[in-house]
């Protein structure tokens, strides 16, 4: 008998061992490595703490998300609209210094990241959702009644989305259930 | 155990086979999908703050008053109306809709431009600065040394003061060579003076008529002021019953309660047709007649003139079908009929005009509530006294002699033309470029490189719509006075000013005796000098949601001063309009007699009116042999197609229908009944042909045209503007025929005779 037969013969152990290797190694790279690294952190220019505002300032999210009269709806507040409370500290926190310091008093617009927001192509309006269906915030939007710190925001390093953005098949999954249309210039002008 | 290739591959398999079981691969397709859409390059606007500004549209006599979404208070994205504004009431037209297309479109000339190659050679304008174009021009004109034969002038529409401004510029410069784009305002006018004394064109109290008789006018098709019509007409709760008079089936006649289908033109011979009736039954109004003077004359004339066999021949109408009109219309009350064929920009003759106005008079609806009044003015300033004699006194000279008279001879050295296109229409446009080959310094004002501003050796670009300073007067038809400032909406985007503005500096450049008419410092000084008068007349107020809608819901509003003095005064102009609706109705009759006058003969003071009683239809039928043009060409004004002064937007020749329009191809509509006898099928090629000219369409086979009529819409036909109008369709201007009416001198136009021939 050769070495060749003996090679032949050879079950090739370490292939296959690396076959599992690989397979193994590709569903940790897919499943735990690329959601991390396919995601950027941001954090938001200086924090707000929405459980200051609801419990400690007793306000109602009213106060700040509302309609106006055209029907467009205000998400964010501008900053004129903080700095009614806002012209001096209202309190002890790091992040308010900063903010009162850096924006306020420079009458710089806060650059606010947002979590929700929707590519150009797609129009969406607050008002046959909020007031004319009725539905809750929390029918879209994450509960914040309990935040105290903003959460960061992922933002894909390709498409530049965030990772919390609803997509397409959301909003039409619900559509389709309420009876709602669904055609294309529903929401693509 | 050793490392080869197959190991390897292994490798690779199993990680290939593993990534895909994860969600990896899928989301990086989805990913390089949305990232191939986002490169730098797609075109996105700015996001940025929605606001909105108040202010007047400019795109057409009608005065609305609109609001400007912006965003960033820079970038228009879309019009709507200004609820308190009480001549649109929160609804704007189509045209207006499409406005920032023509504030944004490819077409806006950015800077001040002079030829120093051949005329119309696009390439050869080069730019120059302000101070160097009104330098140049202003020396030209003071070089004139007060000549006026060496000036002509073809001013823009009527009701704007940047317009009155230019009118006192030529006078200034002492000629009496000035020529506005004719319209039936100009006939109007002279019918008014004749017979109620007051010289000014028809305005009506439509909120309360509750029986109209539109003649020809296009009443949903831009009539008048357009959405204040269809406002007024559309709000009463269905109580006034409209009848229309027309050739075809237009828009107007389908949502009319009657249509009364005529021959083409003779809409005024029908209307007197109807007064013939109306004195022979007796069913006149004896109260108004009776205080009338001329009436014994006049209803011999109609004896005489109008029998009902005739008018029925005449207007291809069956006699006891005028009867039946006439008896209704004298039997509702208040009746009104209106007058203006197309948006009423169809010049015409004194002749139809005097007719609308005095079948109205028969109904005793002059001057009264529901019926016709001269149109009244608001109670502006006046601009100083000039040394030179302003020509409104004196007889219309006619644009048609006048052109015909510097084609055959030599022109004036300078000719200026504010905001008009008259190298396109609407008046003998041939001619006028013929014409223009005499004059040695040609001068255009205005926004966009269109035909005429193409043929210019300066063109001095204007503001344009939502950039502009100006002042709005009352608009066309509306009975009480009105005034709004029309007021920049945005920043103006090019190297541009207000056409008042451009105006001022080039009566400052032409001399210190011109000067001297012209004391402003700038337009808006003037502008407020104007709008003193209303500050000092102490009538009227400026307009709210709830007054506007209150007067056009016909409910007697009594207005009072909302403003103390002219910085309050101004201040609310930016939000609407001032208005006097409780201004009376009743007119001040100021013939000779101090009464409403069913004659001509009032015009004799002006050199006009040479035949005693009431003129008779135009002598010269149309020129050429019926059996060579057997059809009628009838030109048409579309609601979406602006004026001769604008070239439409791209979202308004989109709003053309298939049948009106395909890729540059034109339809002209014909009757299927016309169409079989020439052998010509639905969309097929034509060669329309009149003594004039020739154009090249398709025809529309539809009922709604009259057999043996050829319809055209006005509008297309542009050889200047951009890719997105230009070389579209054809321009009827061309080869309609342009008539003068001997009474007055003034041109009038509604057809041609024509053919149709397959190509």
């Amino acid at each position: 008998m050769t070495s060749h037969e003996e090679k032949r013969s050879d079950k090739d152990t370490i292939g296959w061992i690396l076959l599992v290797i690989g397979f193994v190694g590709a569903l940790f790279v897919g499943w735990v490595i690329f959601p991390q690294v396919i995601f950027s952190k941001k954090t938001q220019p200086v924090n707000f703490s929405h459980v200051a505002h609801a419990q400690k300032a007793e306000m109602s999210c009213e106060d700040c998300h509302t309609f106006n009269d055209d029907g467009s709806y205000n998400g964010i507040p501008s900053l004129g609209s903080c700095a009614e409370c806002h012209g001096e500290a209202q309190g002890e926190t790091a992040a308010e210094k900063k903010f009162v310091e850096e924006f306020v008093a420079k009458e710089k617009q806060v650059p606010w990241l947002i979590y929700a927001e929707q590519p150009d192509s797609v129009y969406f309006s607050h008002a046959p959702h909020v007031k004319s269906a009725e539905m809750k915030c929390t029918g879209c939007h994450r509960d914040v009644t309990k935040e105290s710190l903003a959460p960061p925001l992922y933002v894909n390093r390709i498409t530049g989305y965030a990772k919390t953005i609803m997509k397409m098949d959301v909003c039409e999954d619900c559509h389709a259930d309420k009876g709602t249309p669904n055609d294309c210039f529903t929401c693509h002008k | 155990m050793k490392l080869t290739r197959r190991s390897f591959i292994k490798f690779a398999v199993g990680a290939v086979g593993g990534i895909h079981l994860t969600p990896l691969p899928w989301y990086l397709m989805d990913d390089a999908a949305i990232w191939s859409q986002n490169w730098w390059f797609r075109q996105v606007p700015k996001k940025g703050a929605l606001t909105s500004a108040t202010t007047v549209c400019t795109l057409c006599p009608g005065g609305c008053g609109i609001e400007a979404g912006l965003i960033s208070e820079k970038r228009a994205i879309g019009i709507s109306g200004n609820t308190s504004h009480p001549v649109s009431m929160g609804a704007v037209c189509p045209i207006g809709a499409s406005g920032p297309q023509f504030t944004y479109g490819l077409s806006r000339v950015k800077t001040p431009l002079k030829q120093t190659g051949k005329r119309g050679d696009r390439s050869s304008f080069k730019k120059i600065g302000w101070d160097k174009a009104i330098e140049e021009v202003g020396a030209k004109l003071a070089s004139l040394g007060g000549n006026g034969e060496r000036l002509a002038a073809v001013g823009g529409a009527r009701g704007s003061l940047s317009s009155e401004l230019f009118s006192r510029l030529i006078w200034a410069l002492g000629s009496d060579n000035l020529f506005r784009v004719p319209s039936s305002a100009d006939s109007e006018e002279l019918a008014s003076l004749a017979m109620t004394g007051v010289r000014a064109p028809f305005s009506y109290d439509l909120v309360n008529s509750r029986y109209v008789l539109s003649l020809g006018c296009g009443v949903f098709e831009g009539w008048g002021s357009p959405v204040w019509v269809h406002q007024t007409l559309f709000g009463n709760n269905g109580e006034t019953r409209l009848v229309q008079v027309d050739s075809r089936m237009s828009p107007t006649a389908a949502a009319a309660d009657r249509w009364v289908a005529v021959e083409p033109g003779t809409e005024a011979v029908f209307a007197l047709g109807m007064a013939n009736v109306i004195v022979q039954q007796g069913l006149y109004d004896r109260g108004f007649v009776g205080s009338a003077s001329g009436f014994g004359e006049f209803r011999r004339y109609l004896a005489e003139e109008y029998p009902l066999d005739f008018v029925s021949d005449l207007c291809g109408v069956e006699p006891r079908e005028i009867v039946s009109v006439a008896r209704e219309f004298a039997g509702v009350r208040p009746a009104v009929a209106l007058w203006g064929r197309g948006k009423g920009s169809m010049p015409d003759t004194l002749f139809s005009a005097m007719a609308a106005l005095a079948l109205n008079g028969l109904v005793g609806s002059v001057g009264a509530r529901g019926g016709v009044l001269p149109t009244p003015q608001p109670p502006l300033a006046d601009w100083p006294d000039l040394a030179e004699v302003a020509p409104s006194a004196q007889s219309p000279k006619s644009y048609l002699d006048f052109l015909s008279s510097i084609e055959a001879a030599s022109g004036p050295e300078v000719l200026l033309i504010n905001q008009a296109n008259p190298a396109y229409g609407p008046v003998a446009p041939a001619l006028f470029k013929k014409a223009l080959a005499k004059v040695s310094t040609v001068v255009c004002i205005g926004s966009y490189m269109d035909e005429t501003a193409l043929s210019a050796d300066y063109v001095l670009p204007a503001d344009a719509f939502l950039e502009t300073l100006d002042g709005a007067v009352t608009p066309r038809g509306m009975p009480y006075p009105v005034f709004s400032l029309v007021s920049p909406a945005l920043e103006r985007l090019y190297d541009t000013k207000p056409a008042g503005e451009i105006i001022l500096r080039l009566a400052k450049a032409a001399g210190d005796s011109v000067a001297g008419g012209f004391p402003w410092e700038n337009w808006e000084e003037a502008l407020k000098a104007r709008a003193q008068g209303i500050v000092e007349s102490k009538r009227g107020a400026v307009s709210d949601e709830e007054t506007a809608f209150a007067v056009a819901e016909g409910k007697g509003v009594k207005v009072a001063p909302n403003f103390g003095d002219l910085d309050e005064l101004w201040g609310k102009l930016g939000e609407s309009a001032w208005f006097d609706p409780g201004q009376k109705l009743a007119v001040d009759f100021q013939t000779n007699s101090g009464r409403f006058t069913f004659s001509a003969a009032g015009l004799k003071g002006i050199g006009l009116g040479k035949k005693n009683g009431f003129p008779r239809p135009l002598d010269a039928p149309l020129s050429g042999d019926p059996k060579k043009f057997p059809l009628i060409l009838v030109p048409v004004e579309l609601l979406i197609m602006p004026g001769e002064s604008l070239g439409a937007a791209p979202y308004l020749v989109k709003m053309l229908r298939d049948d009106q329009l395909t890729h540059n191809d034109v339809y002209a509509d014909v009757s299927p009944r016309t169409a079989k006898k020439l052998r010509l099928k639905q969309g097929a090629m034509a060669r329309l042909a009149t003594p004039q000219g020739a154009l090249i369409v398709r025809v529309n086979l539809t009922e709604a045209a009259r057999p043996g009529v050829v319809y055209l819409p006005v509008g297309l036909g542009h050889t200047a503007y951009d890719k997105f109008l230009k070389n579209k369709g054809a321009n009827p201007y061309e080869v309609l025929e342009f008539l003068k009416d001997k009474e007055t001198n003034e041109v009038s136009w509604w057809g041609a005779r024509a053919s149709l021939s397959k190509v």
